[in-house]
This record gives structure tokens, C-alpha cells and sequence, in this order.
């Protein structure tokens, strides 16, 4: 019994066979998940991340396992292909979809704080993909790795690493520090629908076979060996195309819902994207944009949201005026019998986030530092405009209306901080009184 | 910010510097012009002048029906889950791909060492699927183990196996290259490939035979 897909040179059968190590992988990536979201709870879209990284564990799944592992490790260089599409393109993106942001804020520090910006960017991210997809496909490399199960386990393994990478600057479970917005993904993902081209021609245009561990495979279709791989080459450039084009046609409408802004044109739009229910799911699953995007439309629509003991509603950060310097605006409210104090708050994207109050003193406006915020039972606090706020300071990059923003407020003798989300507004939806109603 | 974009700028160079490197190791990898794919052999065994009933109704003489061409010769069964049908696919297609004038020089015989199963309609469906113009040859256990014993190959056994139409054929492995004086010259085993056949057939028609193994020094003939 083997443990892992490899190439045995036994004939093929239409056999069902155990491969143990792929279904411990499975496992342990559920496992995994598991853990995580219970370390990092998630507010923003739970339901819609747990379905995200099942996908993409289903996808490495039918992978991995008989018969799709079996025949690409051992036979056809086609198969082995279709396994390269989802292991490296198609899964991953599915995978950080699912992955909670707090992770991503708990790993955003030191050592680890570093190699994600690095990854972050575009063009370590692509260089690393396409210097993976040449090595892996090189027929040496190929022909050495397949036929022990640990070698074939290792490529399986660096198709998955390299195609996280690839996808982070675009689907990084945190906006805020990739270094691109949509127009930027987009272009991105079209360089990646080019870079592949050269496998493509090396594996379609090779008039001999190229990998031995197909050319002497034993037989399995009436498929000839350079069929074989023609087909793989094809599939290369077919597959990664639809894959690529799938996922920039999804940035490319929301980018134009997001330019539109809200409502107008927003249901034209909608409209015309029936077949992209994913990308349109991703906007509207999720609670917390419900609420806000509610509250855009309608500033009487209140829906309040649970934040540990609390409920919050309406958090908004005004667009920066001045260029490191913006305030959180938001409603609490105590439901519980208990008062409840927060002693701090920290604001994703900003370096020093202190909670204040403006107030008018002799004709003055002056600011005056909070050390703690009470909130009392069955009480309500606004902070809003003009009153309680918390100040952003230290912003280590543009905020742009549409962003969402990780906040926790720490509670008296709590050390994590109670996570919710706030939306960035144009200003004028700040001031304009768009405070909730009560 | 720009240390981290110039050590992302490093980090591509040193990959596409690795795989620049390992793609001019890939260069030399590649035999030199010189070797052939497969084995020289030293023995002059010579095609014995033996008749094989044709599974077209003839009969086939391997020394008059040879004489003057280049004659690969493999000794197989078609019911053959792996080896078999893969070494001979590869040589078909490569033989496909010669020019004419080339490939007609080259006679491709194969004998079945399983001739209860492997009838002259089997032989010709499999063969035909194959390559049109290989010749499959079907005689008795008996005269295919006398073939072998003259060409120097380990004599074939049919295995019980399970079943009287389910069981297995040990035989010789290797493609026998005779030049077009009908000597043995090169034995090909499995796991030569396509690129090899592209490389030696052609030679093989034009006479350039590797030296025997044990006088390297000898004039090629």
C-alpha cells in the first residue's frame, strides 16, 4: 500500500486504492481551520470563510486521491497536469478566502510581519510561482520526484506553497497592507495568464516525449504518449485561463461596483452578473456589510452587532482629511446587567489609536485624552462627531473609502481585544449625522 | 518599505539565476552524440534461417526476408499488461516520424511467445494498432524458445497463473537492432526512449554501428 501518490509502473486498473497520507493531509487541514477559527474568532463573512476553505480542501482533495492522484503521479502526464491547475491555481485562492483576518493581524508581527509584506507584493509573489511552475516541470526534476511517494509528496507540497504565494497579493485574508487594489489585481492576474505560455510551448511543441515516467508508463487510454502531452500543454494554457479569467472577471465587476459606489447603477450591474454569484456573494453574505450598506441607503435601517459583552452599530472611520489622521466614529450599547469599561482600543492600519472626547470650553475646542470608556448597563454611548471618538493616528498607509478595518476594543481585565469592523466613509457621510438613530 | 522591495528583487534574481543554471546543467546531461540508447553486444549472433508462419497467411524467412535492411526483432505477447505494448509504441512512433527513405530500410519483427492466445487476428489488431508495417510472426513454444536460444535471449516460460486464458509470459525484454548483414548488434531493454530511437535509427540505417563493447578500438563496418 502506498501512503502518497507515486509512479509504481504496475498497470493501471480501475481499482479503488487506500492512500492513507492524503487523507491525514485532508484531515489535518480541517483540523487546522478548526483550531484557527477558534483562535481567531471571525465577524467578517464566518459562514462564507468556512465554505471558502472547505472548497479549496475539496479541491486538494479530488486531487490527491485515487483516481485523479494515482493516474497523474503514475501515468499521464495530462492528469498530472489537471493536478498542477488545482493544486497550484485553483485551491489556494479558496484557502486564504477562508482563512480568518486575525490570523493574518497575529502573524503581522516581527519575522513573520516581514515575509508576509515581502509576499505581499506582486513581484517576489509571481517570481516565486513561475519559478516553481519551471523547476516542477522540468523533466529531470519530474522524473526523479515521482516515483518515490515522498518526493511525490514534496511536489504536491511546493505546487501548494507556490500557489499561495501566487494569490496572496490578491486574496490576502487582510486588505490592508497588499500593495494592490483591484485595477492592480487584475492586471497582475493577466501577466499570470502570460507566464505560463512557456510551459505551455515547451510541453505542446517537444516533438519527442519529454518526461519518462509517462513515456514508459503502462497504458491506460488509447491516448499516445506525446498526445499525452499535447493534451497537458494545452490544459496548461486552457486550464490556467479559465481559472485566471474567472477570478479577474470577479475583480474586475467589483471594482466597478465599488467605483459606482452603493446605488446608483448598482443593480445594472448586478444584473448583468448573474454567473458571478461568487464575487457577489462575497459582498452581500457577510453581516456586517449588510448592516452597512443598510445604513447607506437608509440611516434609520439600525442593526446592531455583537462585540463581546456589547453590541456595536453604524462603525464608521471618516476618510482622512489631513494625511495620517482620521477618527472612529460608532455606537455601543450594554445589553448586559454589568458595566462594561474599555481600556483600550487598537484600529487596524494605524499605529496609535487613543480614545477621546472633543469638548467646549471657554469658546474652545479642545481635546481631551479618555483613559476609559464606560459604557453602562442597558446604556448606550455614541461616539460621534463633535463628542467621544478614537483618534487614528500614525496611518501607515491611504485609507480609501469602501476599506473595512479591523478594531478591537480591550475590556477592563481582558488582554484580546474584542474584534469588530468598521467601514471607511467619505467625511461628509460622517458629519452629515449618519450617527444611528437609537 | 524599499529594503523589503529590493530584497524581493534579490530574492527573484537568485531564482531566476538558479533556474538559468540548472537549465545549462540540463545541457550537459544530454549523452553524448556518439553513445546509442541501447547495449552494444559482442556475441555475433546472426538471424538463424528459420520460417515463422505471418499473420497475414505467409510465411516469414528471418534471413530472406530481412536481407539488406535493418531488422529490429522483439519477442513478446500481446496480452503484455505494460511492457510490451509501451517499448513498441515508442519505437512506432518514432518510425513514424522518419522520413520514408529511412524508415523503409528498417524491418520490425515481432515474435509472440504466446501463440495459444495470440491468434493471427489478435496479432493483427494489436500489431496494426501499432505501426501498419510490423511483421508479426507466430510459431510454435518450441521453435519461439529455438529462436531465443540462437539469439542469446533467456528462453521464455509461460507462467499457470490463475486461469487457463489468464496468466502471464516471462520473456526477454529487449529490442534486438541486426544490421543488414542479419548480425545482432544492439540490444535496446526496456526503458530506452523515444529520443534514443530518434537518435540511433537513423544511424543504424546509414551503418554506423557502435564498436563491440570489448574492442572499442576496432573499425566500424
Amino acid at each position: 500500500m502506498q501512503w502518497w501518490c507515486a509512479a509504481q509502473g504496475v498497470p493501471w486498473a480501475w481499482r479503488w486504492q487506500a492512500y492513507p497520507g492524503v487523507w491525514l493531509f485532508i484531515a489535518l487541514l480541517l483540523g487546522v481551520y478548526r483550531a484557527l477559527r477558534s483562535r481567531y474568532p471571525e465577524v467578517d463573512r464566518p459562514g462564507f470563510r468556512a465554505w471558502m476553505w472547505g472548497l479549496g480542501t475539496a479541491v486538494l482533495w479530488i486531487a490527491l486521491d485515487w483516481p485523479v492522484g494515482a493516474l497523474g503521479a503514475g501515468y499521464l502526464a495530462s492528469v498530472h497536469m489537471v493536478q498542477y491547475l488545482l493544486i497550484a491555481l485553483t485551491a489556494p485562492p479558496l484557502l486564504l478566502l477562508g482563512l480568518p483576518r486575525g490570523l493574518y493581524w497575529a502573524l503581522d508581527r516581527g519575522v513573520s510581519g516581514r515575509l508576509l509584506r515581502l509576499m505581499s507584493h506582486p513581484i517576489p509573489a509571481i517570481g516565486f510561482f513561475v519559478a516553481v511552475m519551471a523547476w516542477t516541470h522540468w523533466p529531470p526534476v519530474v522524473d526523479t520526484l515521482m516515483v518515490t511517494q515522498a518526493g511525490s509528496f514534496f511536489l504536491d507540497l511546493i505546487w501548494l506553497v507556490s500557489g499561495l504565494v501566487f494569490w496572496w497579493p490578491v486574496a490576502a485574508p487582510a486588505p490592508d497592507r497588499t500593495w494592490l487594489q483591484e485595477p492592480g489585481k487584475v492586471g497582475y492576474l493577466i501577466v499570470a495568464t502570460l507566464v505560463n505560455t512557456g510551459v505551455f510551448a515547451y510541453l505542446t511543441f517537444s516533438p519527442l516525449p519529454l518526461y519518462a515516467t509517462y513515456e514508459l508508463a503502462p497504458p491506460v487510454t488509447g491516448l499516445s504518449t506525446r498526445d499525452d502531452q499535447l493534451l497537458a500543454g494545452l490544459l496548461m494554457k486552457m486550464g490556467g485561463a479559465v481559472v485566471l479569467w474567472t477570478a479577474i472577471s470577479i475583480l474586475f465587476f467589483r471594482w466597478v461596483r465599488r467605483s459606482e459606489g452603493d446605488t446608483p447603477g448598482r443593480g445594472a450591474v448586478a444584473g448583468i452578473l448573474v454567473l458571478l454569484a461568487l464575487g457577489c456573494g462575497e459582498r452581500t453574505s457577510g453581516t456586517v456589510r449588510e448592516a452597512e450598506e443598510d445604513s447607506a441607503g437608509q440611516p434609520s435601517a439600525q442593526v446592531w452587532e455583537a462585540v463581546g459583552p456589547l453590541e456595536f452599530a453604524g462603525a464608521v472611520v471618516g476618510e482622512p482629511v489631513v494625511p495620517d489622521r482620521a477618527a472612529l466614529y460608532v455606537s455601543l450599547r450594554n445589553p448586559g446587567s454589568e458595566s462594561v469599561r474599555i481600556t483600550s482600543v487598537h484600529v487596524e492600519g494605524s499605529q496609535s489609536a487613543h480614545l477621546h472626547e472633543t469638548r467646549l470650553e471657554n469658546g474652545l475646542m479642545t481635546m481631551h485624552s479618555l483613559d476609559v470608556l464606560e459604557v453602562p448597563p442597558g446604556g448606550v454611548v455614541d461616539l460621534r462627531p463633535g463628542g467621544l471618538h478614537v483618534m487614528l493616528r500614525e496611518l501607515i498607509r491611504p485609507l480609501a473609502p469602501g476599506d473595512s478595518l479591523r478594531v478591537e476594543l480591550v475590556l477592563d481585565g481582558e488582554e484580546a481585544g474584542r474584534v469588530l469592523y468598521a467601514r471607511v466613509v467619505p467625511l461628509d457621510e460622517v458629519t452629515g449625522g449618519r450617527h444611528p438613530e437609537r | 518599505m524599499s529594503d523589503q522591495t529590493s530584497k524581493g528583487y534579490l530574492a527573484i534574481a537568485v531564482a531566476l539565476g538558479a533556474m538559468v543554471s540548472v537549465a545549462a546543467c540540463g545541457e550537459r546531461t544530454v549523452p553524448e552524440p556518439d553513445a546509442f540508447g541501447g547495449v552494444p553486444l559482442d556475441a555475433p549472433a546472426s538471424l538463424p534461417a528459420v520460417e515463422f508462419p505471418e499473420m497475414d497467411g505467409t510465411t516469414f524467412h528471418l534471413v530472406n526476408d530481412t536481407r539488406g535492411h535493418v531488422t529490429l526483432l522483439f519477442i513478446g505477447y500481446t496480452w503484455c499488461p505494460d511492457i510490451c505494448p509501451v517499448h513498441l509504441a515508442n519505437l512506432a512512433s518514432v518510425l513514424r516520424d522518419l522520413p520514408l527513405e529511412m524508415s523503409r530500410e528498417v524491418r520490425t519483427v515481432f515474435v509472440t511467445a504466446d501463440p495459444a492466445r495470440d491468434t493471427p487476428e489478435r496479432l493483427r489488431e494489436w500489431l496494426g494498432s501499432l505501426h501498419r508495417d510490423f511483421h508479426g510472426l507466430r510459431g510454435t513454444r518450441e521453435e519461439v524458445n529455438a529462436l531465443e536460444r540462437a539469439l542469446g535471449l533467456p528462453l521464455s516460460v509461460v507462467d499457470p497463473g490463475t486461469g487457463a486464458d489468464d496468466y502471464f509470459v516471462g520473456h526477454a525484454g529487449q529490442v534486438l537492432a541486426f544490421d543488414r548483414e542479419g548480425r545482432a548488434r544492439v540490444a535496446y531493454p526496456w526503458g530506452v526512449r523515444q529520443r534514443d530511437w530518434r537518435r540511433d535509427l537513423p544511424r543504424m540505417v546509414a551503418g554506423d554501428w557502435p564498436p563491440p563493447p570489448d574492442r572499442p578500438d576496432q573499425d566500424e563496418s
